[in-house]
């Protein structure tokens, strides 16, 4: 039988317990509620973190279509409008005989003629005849899900999974070298006389200094020079490794490349699953500013701007083809860019989602995604700034340098700064709804 | 005793700790609150700002928070009437003004009533070309703000080395510029050649395919001002509109020459169609000439004086006329003259009145006669989307954005709502690139619109007043938006800024790409979008 001294000391122990206690309650209901907080803060910033993810996809998309406007389909393109004859591009250079060869990427059906409309009397012989005519229709017959076998074709879309590769083919740093330039007569004796020498001040040296810049870029094309990632050039056929500079850092290596993704490219880690991007190519009917369904294609809402040249009397028929509108669909997420379970299926690519639908759409669901609408242009923008003017301005400082194009072939009298080899967008509109096809 | 006292003492201390335990908790949720408050805001801010820059709502948005219907809406006089100034009246110039454009892509139309299809020349249309010699020229100007040459002192040393390559009367034309990829001539000729411009003072239209742009250009011109006609037009276009000082005679001959642009020289020399001078091939760009190019010739032979191209040189003159407005004799001039050749380059020559929306001088005066400003556009420049100050600007003063004190001073307006338009050139303290000087962070705000999207004022009185929380109650979000063009590109900057009870700010800056300009003005233009709304882009 315990005293009361005992039962005593007994109750304080209690006491100094259940403080404790609280006092520990108090601690982790407390932690739980920061921890809670910061989950919360965190998932809240999930939106804005898709959301900036989903617009980079803008650039990137813009950036796409720019470059494949020229490049890509094997031969230099002419634009997505072709800027000879104003047909659907990209189409590679004339042939000998002055004739524009047709497209590699056509699939849907015979290319449209050049010389579709009746030539007029008047066109004197050998003159090309460039009132091209393009007869609207849907490579994919209405099918959604086919639209992504036709690309580039009007009504045709590509998917781009942005997961980012190690080190892509042709990889670049950020640094350039100063290449070899020809000294000519603008180098006198003066100019390194002044450097070399002791007593010259620092003002004359800069001066000296200046004017060695001024007659490098006069002189001297490819004068800053990219520098490659990679040491070894290597070859598509044979390359000696899987990280040279033409393959890339591949999965497998010493392989033969036959195709971006064959063999499989190493990704960086943690860029899977965060970004996408969707083309589709508008068919003429789809931007001649009126909502009027043309061959079976159901028209947008947002079709009210007219881009297309229709044909005067065939309906369907379009007259220097404006096929330069894209629907750029810009996403964070998931979901690689695939805009339906069909569309996976389609492609057999069911087992990147498990084979799942529902966790597919369940993807979809915690997306972001943006509609754009962009109009393509074959001007190459920009402006004329030659490098006299930079020397002239006294600004030729790594600054505006950078600002440039690399490897422009710069000189007094002919050269570009800011202007586009692959075009510019006349005009890019975010679709406040998502269009009928994407 | 003494353990009570113990007992005491520690409970005590155990008490106080707890409660000091639990007003530091208290605090910290407090401060843990206000930042999720913070955060939470930002987050909003950051979403509204991106919305912003694709809809362009503080620029369009009728509706509260933004209440900017004045920038779609012509002005109205201290009188209630709306403005029926002169087409170049700063005040009747809105950017988001109602345009309907023709939905046909043929420029042989009569344009009844609508603008000419700004896509229907787009460069990759071969109609689009032009293959004059009005081509840019190669050896640009020295000095690069691109000032006009003194055509009177060609052995100016300043641009003697320019004068070498380009008949001296085209020069002012020749700023800049690569070679021409523009203007077809499928374009045609004007139904009257001796009148083919178009005319500000009965507001006629140019008949005929050449028409296209002098149409376009005036139209634009008259509703959305000097900026709307930056955003239309397509890329690499020269565009040299040209406003006839009614007090100056520009006969050739007459001291008004040296503005430097002679409509009578382009008269001649021309050709109409691609079988007459074939020598260039119809369908490649850059043409390929096989006769003597005048560009960089040693052995010019042009006259002096308005001379013209000389046929015999084998060069496809291909019809400037029918892409820049000219007239035979000084009986023709008509108050304004739109000539516009998409080259490379873009200057605006405008009269005194247009002063108010158009800031930039000519950094020496002599160049060129008074009272002409001009908006210059090279390669540094930054041309800034127009700000409306609703009900605060009366008077000339703060009417216009100017950094340039050598503009001037103008007289005043009387308008209640006043476009700034504005431009930072480069060469205004000391250049160096888009954010790279002092001078563009001083005057950056005052091209930037500002609204205060929280609280939320349903009047759009404070829309403008977002420097500090209304009453000093309540956290705001404001936002600041700053929209230009630069090298050709359009770049929007926003701020987001969020004001906290204690007067201590937050803020982020986004410069998203976004829409355009033109891809705003299309949304806002849908019937979907806005029914009510006169506003934006319309085909019809």
């Amino acid at each position: 039988m315990r005293s009361i001294r005992e039962k005593a000391r007994s109750g304080r122990r209690g006491s100094a317990l259940l403080m404790v206690t609280g006092l520990v309650a108090i601690l982790a209901v407390m932690a739980a509620v920061f921890i809670l907080r910061t989950r919360e803060d965190a998932q809240a910033a999930q939106p804005l973190l898709r959301e900036a993810q989903a617009r980079i996809m803008l650039d990137a998309a813009c950036m796409y279509l720019l470059e494949t406007s020229r490049i890509g389909w094997g031969a230099p393109g002419h634009g997505w409008v072709d800027n000879r004859n104003g047909s659907v591009g990209p189409r590679p250079p004339r042939l000998a005989n002055g004739s524009i060869p047709e497209p590699t990427w056509w699939r849907a059906g015979a290319y449209p003629a050049d010389d579709s409309e009746a030539i007029p009397p008047s066109n004197p012989p050998g003159v090309p005849w460039d009132e091209y005519g393009y007869t609207q229709s849907d490579p994919a017959g209405g099918n959604d899900a086919a639209r992504i076998k036709y690309w580039p074709h009007p009504g045709g879309v590509c998917r781009s999974d942005m997961t980012r590769w190690v080190q892509p083919p042709y990889a670049c740093t950020a640094h350039y070298t100063l290449s070899p330039f020809k000294v000519t007569a603008d180098w006198t004796s003066n100019t390194g006389a002044s450097l070399s020498s002791s007593t010259a001040s620092s003002t004359s040296k800069i001066d000296s200094v200046k004017l060695m810049l001024s007659n490098a870029l006069r002189q001297g094309p490819m004068f800053l020079d990219p520098q490659p990632v990679a040491d070894r050039r290597g070859d598509l056929l044979a390359p000696s490794a899987g990280d040279d500079f033409v393959s890339g850092k591949r999965v497998t290596t010493g392989v033969a490349i036959r195709s971006p993704l064959s063999p499989l490219p190493v990704y960086a880690p943690g860029s899977a699953g965060r970004s996408w991007f969707r083309i589709y190519r508008e068919l003429p009917s789809e931007h001649d500013g009126q909502n009027i369904p043309v061959g079976g294609v159901v028209e947008s809402t947002f079709d009210t701007v007219a881009v297309s040249d229709a044909h005067p009397t065939a309906v369907g028929k379009y007259l220097r083809s404006s096929e330069c509108v894209f629907i750029i669909t810009c996403g964070g997420g998931a979901t690689q860019g695939f805009r339906s379970w069909a569309e996976v299926t389609a492609e057999g690519s069911g087992q990147l989602f498990g084979n799942d639908p529902s966790l597919f759409y369940q993807m979809r669901s915690q997306e972001r995604i943006l509609w754009f609408r962009v109009c393509w242009s074959g001007s190459p923008g920009g402006s004329y700034l030659s490098i006299q003017d930079v020397h002239d301005q006294d600004s030729s400082t790594p600054s505006l340098l950078n600002q440039s194009p690399a490897n422009t072939n710069w000189n007094a009298s002919r050269g570009g700064v800011n202007k586009h080899a692959f075009g510019t967008f006349s005009w890019i509109q975010r679709l406040a709804a998502e269009p009928p096809r994407w | 005793m003494i353990e009570v006292t113990i007992a005491v003492a520690l409970i005590a201390t155990i008490l106080v700790s707890v409660l000091a335990m639990a007003r530091i908790l208290t605090k910290t949720i407090a401060v843990v609150g206000a930042m999720r408050l913070d955060s939470e805001m930002l987050r909003q801010g950051i979403v509204l700002a991106l919305e912003d820059a694709d809809f362009w709502h503080s620029a369009a948005n009728p509706d509260p928070p933004w209440s900017m219907r004045v920038n779609s809406e012509q002005n109205v006089d201290f009188d209630g009437n709306v403005s029926s100034g002169p087409v170049d009246d700063a005040a009747n110039k809105r950017p988001f003004r109602r345009v309907v454009f023709s939905r046909s892509a043929d420029p042989d139309t009569s344009f009844a009533g609508k603008v000419p299809n700004p896509n229907a020349m787009l460069i990759h249309d071969q109609r689009s070309w032009y293959r004059g010699h009005l081509q840019g020229n190669t050896r640009t100007f020295k000095d690069g703000g691109g000032y006009f040459s003194n055509m009177r002192s060609p052995d100016n040393t300043r641009y003697q080395d320019q004068w070498t390559g380009v008949p001296p009367t085209w020069s002012p034309l020749q700023v800049y510029g690569d070679y021409a990829l523009t203007s077809h001539t499928e374009m045609g000729a004007a139904a009257d050649p001796d009148r083919s411009f178009v005319s500000e003072a009965v507001n006629e239209r140019m008949s005929g395919p050449g028409g296209y742009r002098p149409n376009l250009a005036l139209n634009l011109y008259r509703t959305l001002g000097p900026n709307g006609i930056f955003n239309y037009v397509p890329m690499s276009t020269i565009m040299v509109m040209q406003r006839h000082d009614r007090t100056r005679d520009l006969r050739p001959g007459t001291s008004s020459g040296q503005i430097g642009y002679a409509p009578d020289a382009l008269t001649d020399g021309i050709t109409t169609h691609a079988a007459q001078e074939k020598m260039y091939d119809l369908g490649e760009v850059p043409w390929a000439l096989d006769g003597e190019l005048p560009i960089g010739s040693g052995t010019w032979d042009w006259p002096y004086d308005w001379g013209h191209p000389n046929r015999t040189k084998g060069v496809a003159h291909a019809s400037p006329r029918f892409h820049l407005n000219q007239v035979k004799n000084a009986t023709c001039y008509a108050d304004l003259l739109f000539a516009v050749s998409p080259i490379n380059n873009l200057y605006f020559i405008a009269s005194d009145t247009d002063a108010y929306c158009l800031p930039g001088s000519m950094k020496d005066p002599w160049l060129v006669p008074a009272g002409l400003g001009y908006i210059q556009r090279n390669t540094q420049d930054r041309i800034f989307f127009p700000v409306m100050r609703p009900y605060k600007i009366l008077g000339s003063q703060d009417s216009v954005f100017r950094i340039d004190s050598s503009y001037g001073r103008k007289s005043g307006c009387d308008y209640l709502t006043q476009a700034r338009y504005g431009t930072f050139q480069s060469n205004q303290g000391g250049g160096g690139g888009l954010y790279g000087d002092m001078l563009f962070w001083q005057y950056m705000p005052l091209a930037s619109a500002e609204t205060r999207l929280l609280p939320l004022s349903l009047t759009g009185e404070e829309r403008h007043v977002a420097s500090a929380p209304a009453g000093g109650q309540v956290a705001s979000l404001t936002e600041s938006a700053l929209r230009l063009v630069w090298q050709g590109k359009s770049i929007s900057f926003f701020r987001v800024t969020v004001t906290r009870l204690d007067g201590r700010k937050l803020t982020v800056s986004i410069i998203p790409t976004c829409s355009d300009l033109r891809g705003a003005r299309q949304h806002w233009g849908m019937p979907d979008v806005r029914p009510a709304a006169d506003m934006g882009d319309v085909y019809r």
